[in-house]
């Protein structure tokens, strides 16, 4: 095959003929450019994650102060904050907007829709997705899903306060289980119904487009690990969103068209007797946690796959065990499949059945460790590189295995007996889920950064953020295991009421500190990111000497993605080659560029 | 070898008919989709380069990309039955105010004419490969029968509503309901798709031909057969 410079101008020029769009409306806002697209879900999450922050920092709010009066938020908030307290449906309500937010419009939006749409067709040499229009169209489905959720905070009654989880039967009644749970449910629901719409819309074109469009020579076992995360994460989304959007259809009849699919015989609420023939409550955690536990990867996932490529750029050495971490990749994804039922060992749950559900659940700990060990064996003896996105990765491992481990103890039936439903659990899925996915995001940013924007972020500036963060967040999510340990119940308005808890109104304060400043430091980035966007110094084409193709294009790439179509001949972390000329080997350097008899 | 006629090589346009390398041409021979790409009548009709952004579809082999999508948009589709389904085992065992729903006869048409549907797409569709001049009659003839089905399910709906079955009536008509609706809406959906492929030189997308197009809407039509099928059986003989 060929072996001439494929940096050099060839014949395939004529392919790219094609000029973008001029107008502005065509080019940034109805753009079928997936760079553009992909920066458009990452403004997105950017939006969704101020808003969700605002929220949780209320919750803190009432929890380190509960019952405290509050007359300048009654005059911003005057329903919320009725005579200067908050009320205790206006609490639920931002508990369960915080986390529908979170884990829908930033914790899936971000890592799958935008880097995995930034970066995907560049690290495989493609031009764009497969389905451009498509595309787009997943975006504005996306954006239209938020602003439904937006709506319910309009609505008459505002809010659900269901939880995130939006556990029926509170959740199919209307107002009689609470102000929120009539419009703003409904809104909920159709909200969350049309984002599985634009997730599904995005999982089909990551699919077709890793298995149809890559770039001559790029292999499956040559792309990078980030593309086979996305890759992991778009099949998951493919076969878990269904089911959420069968259960939202299902939820919708029930509330609107009089069905009992959810709602039990006999129900009597607040006194008022429920009309309906008898359904199961349990179906709903069946068919939420079907589509629930595979989320859970698909916010992290990703996560996984920028750190594996990050880790390996700044400790310049191959990532260790390339096979390995693909196959643990799969596995988790595979897995995550059948352990929905660890969420309901309360439930009523046939013990033999919560015995299996148990046991696929700690196996998941298999393949984490191995990428866990491999992340380390990739860091043991290289070169490390301490850049800004390289300290968010290292955070990442930090808190996937402070996070996992709590997952070891909450996957033990008598464990979670006890830890059920309290803040243990809390602390828990935040690490893991929530902090870990965020640290993912960072890392991704202040990687493609210069990239996406052709400008390099401030590094000093960054590492202040890094460090603040990560000191807030184990601040702010261990102690929240130890609330769990001391019985104390997760979603509860207060816990004055009751006597033992009067010992944790301390850890709730330490807590409530912690939240302040981190979200406080957040300023630090928006700060970073509008001063980089303008005048951070101009990013050159590969500026942390990486191997992958999107650095074999300028910073940010044209319109076409790549001057020409490139071709691999090497795998993606090529790097300290012993007897190259570099530490690095690009994947589209000609072979001649690794040493005779270096395997690729 | 020359970059050049590297490249030569992946964009020349490719003879009709299996088997083609393009499929993962980085891997050949391996990890082929679950459709072999350019079946009869498949192909690029473009006959050159990846495409751009104004196609509704990028890649060199732009029918086997469609064909792909379409395989890989079946498994959602699926999973939602399937969730749909398990609800209703799990529902239908707990057994509490179950009352069956009485068998409207009419399901036995509405079922032959949307298996008749999928003949006459077949036809349309090995017409359009030899080029047949009849293949917008076969599809005017397979959009015909699907609008009947439809309105054969609507027709059925309106019989149990007069003997008083309606979607709140029991957990079993509830589920009657939830399946053929969601069914015919999916139905209803490929109507208006296979109807695009019908008129398709004026709403075609460059890159993709009508015999392409007319097999990719045939492997969504032929999956809601088979789909109406199971539930068909599934109503009829678990109620």
């Amino acid at each position: 095959m060929s072996v001439a410079d494929p940096h050099s101008p060839g014949p395939a020029g004529h392919a790219h003929a094609h000029a973008a769009p001029t107008s502005f409306l065509a080019r940034y806002v109805f753009s079928k450019d997936h760079k553009v697209i992909g920066i458009q879900y990452w403004f997105l999450a950017l939006a969704a994650v101020m808003v969700g922050m605002a929220l949780s920092f209320l919750v803190r709010l009432q929890l380190a102060y509960p019952s405290h009066m509050f007359p300048a938020l009654e005059k911003i908030l005057p329903i919320g904050f009725a005579g200067g307290v908050m009320a205790p449906e206006f609490y639920l309500a931002m508990v369960t907007m915080h986390g529908t937010i979170m884990v829908f419009f930033v914790l899936t939006t971000a890592p799958m829709g935008g880097f995995g749409n930034f970066a995907l067709p560049l690290q495989i040499g493609a031009r764009d997705m497969a389905f451009p229009t498509l595309n787009m169209l997943s975006y504005w489905v996306t954006l239209l899903g938020f602003l439904v959720l937006m709506a319910a905070f309009f609505v008459e009654g505002g809010a659900p306060l269901g939880g995130w989880t939006g556990y029926a039967p509170l959740s199919a009644l209307g107002t009689v289980a609470g102000p929120g749970q009539g419009a703003g449910m409904n809104l909920w629901i159709i909200s969350i119904a049309i984002f599985c719409v634009g997730s599904l819309l995005g999982a089909l074109n990551f699919i077709v487009t890793t298995l149809g469009l890559r770039t001559q020579g790029m292999t499956l076992m040559r792309m990078p690990l980030t593309c086979w995360a996305w890759f992991t994460t778009a099949v998951l989304a493919l076969l878990s969103f269904p089911v959420l959007f069968g259960a939202g259809v299902l939820l919708l009849l029930d509330r609107n068209a009089g069905t009992s699919f959810f709602v039990p015989a006999g129900l009597v609420i607040s006194g008022v007797p429920v009309d309906h023939k008898g359904g199961s409550p349990i179906l709903w955690q069946h068919l939420f946690w079907f589509f629930g536990h595979p989320e859970v990867y698909i916010a992290i996932v990703p996560g996984m796959g920028a750190t594996s490529q990050i880790l390996s750029t700044f400790a310049r050495k191959p990532i260790f065990g390339y096979r390995a971490m693909v196959i643990a990749i799969f596995a988790i994804g595979l897995l995550g499949f059948f352990v929905w039922g660890h969420h309901m060992f309360l439930s009523g749950m046939n013990p033999t059945t919560a015995i299996v559900f148990s046991l696929v659940t700690l196996s998941i700990g298999i393949p984490s460790a191995i990428k866990t060990v491999n992340w380390l064996g990739t860091l043991w003896g290289g070169k490390l590189r301490f850049t800004t996105a390289m300290l968010w990765s290292l955070g990442f491992v930090s808190l996937f295995v402070s996070g996992g481990l709590g997952g070891i103890f909450l996957g033990q039936t008598s464990v979670d007996l006890y830890l059920h439903d309290t803040y243990f659990v809390v602390g828990h899925f935040h690490l893991i889920m929530g902090v870990a996915a965020i640290f993912g995001m960072f890392a991704g940013t202040f990687y493609w950064f210069p990239k996406m924007f052709g400008r390099m972020m401030n590094e000093p500036l960054g590492k202040v953020h890094f460090l603040i963060t990560l000191l807030g967040v184990y601040a702010i999510f261990m102690p929240m295991h130890v609330l769990g340990i001391l019985g104390h119940p997760r979603r509860y308005y207060t816990g004055t009421n009751y006597e033992y808890l009067g010992q944790a109104a301390e850890l709730h304060t330490l807590i409530t500190w912690a939240a302040f400043i981190t979200i406080g430091a957040q300023l630090l980035f928006v700060i970073n990111l509008l001063w980089s966007w303008t005048r951070g110094p101009k990013a050159t084409a590969n500026p942390w000497e990486a191997t992958t193709l999107e650095w074999a294009t300028s910073s940010p790439p044209p319109y076409e993605n790549f001057d020409q179509d490139p071709v691999v001949h090497h795998g993606p972390y090529e790097y300290s080659v012993p007897g190259a000329p570099r530490d690095y080997i690009m994947q589209n350097d000609p072979p001649s560029a690794a040493p005779h008899g270096h395997r690729s | 070898m020359t970059p050049s006629s590297t490249y030569e090589v992946k964009v020349q346009p490719r003879p009709i008919g299996p088997p083609k390398e393009s499929w993962d041409r980085t891997t050949a021979g391996r990890g082929r989709g679950p459709e072999g790409p350019g079946g009869p009548g498949g192909g690029d009709p473009g006959g050159s380069g990846p495409g751009d952004r104004g196609d509704a579809v990028l890649g060199p082999d732009p029918g086997a990309m469609a064909a792909t999508a379409m395989w890989v948009a079946l498994a959602p589709i699926l999973m939602l039955f399937m969730a749909f389904v398990s609800a209703y085992a799990v529902r239908m065992g707990l057994g509490e105010g179950w009352v069956s729903v009485p068998w409207p006869r009419l399901l036995w048409i509405n079922t032959a004419v949307l298996m008749v549907s999928s003949l006459t797409l077949e036809r349309a569709r090995r017409g359009a490969v030899a080029g047949d001049a009849r293949v917008r009659t076969w599809l005017g003839l397979t959009l015909a029968l699907g609008g009947g089905f439809v309105l054969g399910q609507i027709a059925a709906w309106r019989l149990l509503l007069t003997h008083g079955v309606g979607i709140s009536t029991s957990p079993a008509s509830s589920f009657f309901y939830l399946l053929t609706g969601a069914h015919a809406v999916h139905l209803a959906g490929g109507i208006l798709g296979l109807g695009a492929v019908a008129v398709w030189p004026a709403v075609g997308f460059r890159r993709i031909t009508r015999p392409v197009a007319i097999r990719v809407a045939a492997i969504y039509w032929h999956f809601m057969g088979v789909l109406w099928l199971g539930l068909f059986l599934l109503l009829m003989l678990w109620r």
